[in-house]
């Protein structure tokens, strides 16, 4: 015995750290979570006070709050999967998809989880595998958007266009520490962009020549699309919208230095081609998106198991609870 | 060497299936949608995700208050009805409504009920548990006054040392202050009050009032202190009702009361979500 513990002393020494990170590993994860529980052959989901309350009854109590709303979902996700998904589509999504777990990975399994959470709560239920279906089928709902919001203009995009001016745009920036006092090199950098603009030169080159911002300079200084809700300082949205398609501002004052900004396009035909155009419409009337996934599964077999689940769906869709 | 195998794997999977998800006892096809069909299931799934296991905070406190009968809470439930309806006036029905409530009925059973239940459950609760409420939360009868700059500061020592009160200090120096010397009931573990007058209060158990303090600090601050009851027992009544209206302090005795009473929950979403949002309430 005592010649076998000598001879594999480092075999047994490797069997017992591993059996004892094991016990050790398994005790923590035993400890650590929930464990499951069945009364009477039901799912138990809480215990209070000696009373168990299993997942019929949490069902049943989840259904008059959030039933209508989720079902919704659910059918919304499953006739945006019967659309047929372009190649087009399925190429961007998956970039997407990948890029996204990518840089999620990065940042730890904290954000790993929260993006696996949010991805459940919209109704996908397979974790990250869903996530390449999930942009597809946000894709495809831009689509049907785009048909409801051309079909019904006057009820959406019309009022949306008066009151949010959307509009596609590029800009011009000649940064300064201090807009109000430039220095001699600010002033004469802008002299320089205003005198090319002057000349003629075409308002991207001026930009992609003399524009401070780095990000849309590479782009011939486009911003693309930008409404009255868009992310930018006050005073350039201002700006922005108070000239017509075709038409540059006058220089202005921002935070980080002068602005010019050539409106490109304003005209329904060129914004309804924005896929940012149809989401804001979308999410600021929010029958667009009921409404047209609503027309899309016209195309497709639905069959309810019985009146009260159509109705906990019909109720949703036209009241909006 | 085998047995070992066997132990090792066997205490594995009894860790991975530690993890579960509670399903109903039927999942039948809801909905057919073309060639996808939708669940009970999965609309559970969803459901639970979305409410964040709010629905068993609810369904936990109708069980903690189920001996609570109607006819006990029928006269408060009442009032509090009248009261929001002088209140909200012609906005009463829609505001119920914008709340899922289709009637004033249903609101009253799923609402009002509920949150006077627990209320008088939790007075009752406190009530019994008193002892332990004083001496965490410390309520005492006050009296602070702030004075502003130092010729007040002697102004108000002249009149101290007259025998002058608190009350007619203050009044006399008619200042604008937020600690005007009004009588106050507070908690003294949780009071956001200038240190050296909670040093003071603290120090002091019978009624008593201060010179006039004054702080160390660069900008110098004079208070004066009056603590007019230290006597627990005869602040229960104010004290509880205090506690009652003080979200910090009714939720730390909710945790209290749910984890007491074995709050423990069986499904990882709902489970992951109440770690989240009400840890404390959570006995596993």
């Amino acid at each position: 015995m005592l010649e076998h513990l000598k001879k594999y002393w480092f075999l047994i020494l490797i069997v017992i750290i591993l059996v004892v990170g094991t016990i050790t590993f398994s005790k923590q994860q035993i400890d650590s979570t929930f464990k499951g529980k069945k009364v009477n052959g039901k799912d138990i989901v809480f215990a209070l006070d000696k009373e168990y309350v299993n997942a019929d009854e949490y069902y049943e109590g989840l259904l008059p709050t959030d039933g209508g709303k989720e079902l919704y979902r659910l059918f919304e996700r499953y006739v945006l999967t019967e659309i047929e998904t372009s190649d087009e589509i399925k190429k961007q999504s998956a970039e997407y998809a990948k890029n996204q777990v990518d840089n999620t990975s990065a940042q730890g399994s904290k954000a790993l989880e929260e993006l696996k959470d949010a991805i459940a709560a919209s109704g996908y239920t397979n974790g990250l595998k869903d996530l390449k279906t999930l942009y597809e089928n946000q894709a495809k709902l831009v689509l049907i958007e785009r048909e409801y919001i051309k079909n019904n203009k006057a009820e959406t995009a019309d009022p949306y266009m008066e009151d949010a001016k959307p509009r596609i745009v590029s800009h011009i920036l000649i940064k300064m520490a201090d807009a109000e006092n430039p220095t001699e090199a600010e002033s004469k950098k802008l002299a320089d962009a205003q005198a090319a603009l002057e000349k003629g030169d075409a308002f991207g080159d001026v930009a992609l020549k003399f524009s401070d911002d780095t990000n849309s300079a590479t782009q011939k200084g486009s911003l693309g699309y930008i409404d009255s809700a868009s992310n930018l300082e006050e005073v350039f949205i201002k700006a922005a919208s108070e000239v017509n398609a075709g038409e540059t501002t006058e220089w202005f004052n921002g935070k980080n230095g002068k602005h010019i900004v050539l409106v490109e396009k304003t005209s329904f035909e060129d914004l309804i081609e924005e896929d940012n155009f149809v989401t804001s419409v979308a999410n600021k009337y929010q029958e667009v998106q009921k409404e047209s996934v609503l027309l899309a599964s016209k195309d497709f077999e639905i069959t309810f198991n019985d009146e009260e689940t159509e109705k906990l769906l019909n109720d949703f869709i036209k009241g909006g609870n | 060497m085998k047995k070992l195998l066997v132990l090792v794997s066997a205490l594995l999977v009894l860790a991975g299936c530690a993890n579960k998800e509670a399903s109903p006892s039927t999942n039948d096809v809801l909905i057919t949608v073309g060639k996808n069909k939708i669940t009970q299931n999965q609309l559970f799934h969803t459901m639970k995700a979305s409410d964040a296991g709010s629905l068993a905070i609810e369904k936990g406190q109708n069980i903690i208050t189920k001996d609570i009968t109607d006819e006990e809470i029928a006269d408060q439930v009442a009032e509090l009805l009248q009261k929001q309806k002088d209140d909200l006036k012609d906005d009463f029905l829609d505001s119920i409504q914008s709340l899922s409530f289709e009637t004033e009925e249903e609101y009253v059973e799923k609402n009002l009920k509920p949150y006077v239940r627990m209320k008088v459950y939790l007075e009752k609760t406190m009530s019994e548990d008193y002892e332990r409420l004083a001496i965490e939360l410390m309520p005492r009868k006050i009296a602070v006054l702030e004075i502003k700059g130092k010729d007040k500061a002697d102004e108000a020592k002249k009149l101290l040392s007259d025998g002058a009160s608190i009350s007619s200090i203050a009044k006399q120096l008619d200042q604008d202050v937020d600690l005007d010397g009004t009588e106050t009931l507070e908690f003294m573990a949780t009071a956001q009050l200038p240190s050296i007058v909670s040093s003071f209060v603290k120090e002091n158990n019978k009624p008593i009032t201060s010179e006039v303090l004054e702080t160390t600090e660069a900008e110098i601050k004079y208070y004066i202190v009056s603590v007019i009851s230290a006597d627990v027992v005869e602040l229960k009544d104010e004290a509880i009702e205090l506690a009652l209206s003080n979200n910090k302090v009714t939720q730390a005795e909710l945790a209290k009361i749910y984890k007491s009473k074995g709050f423990k929950i069986y499904d990882e979403t709902i489970y992951k979500a109440l770690k989240k949002s009400h840890g404390t309430y959570l006995a596993n």
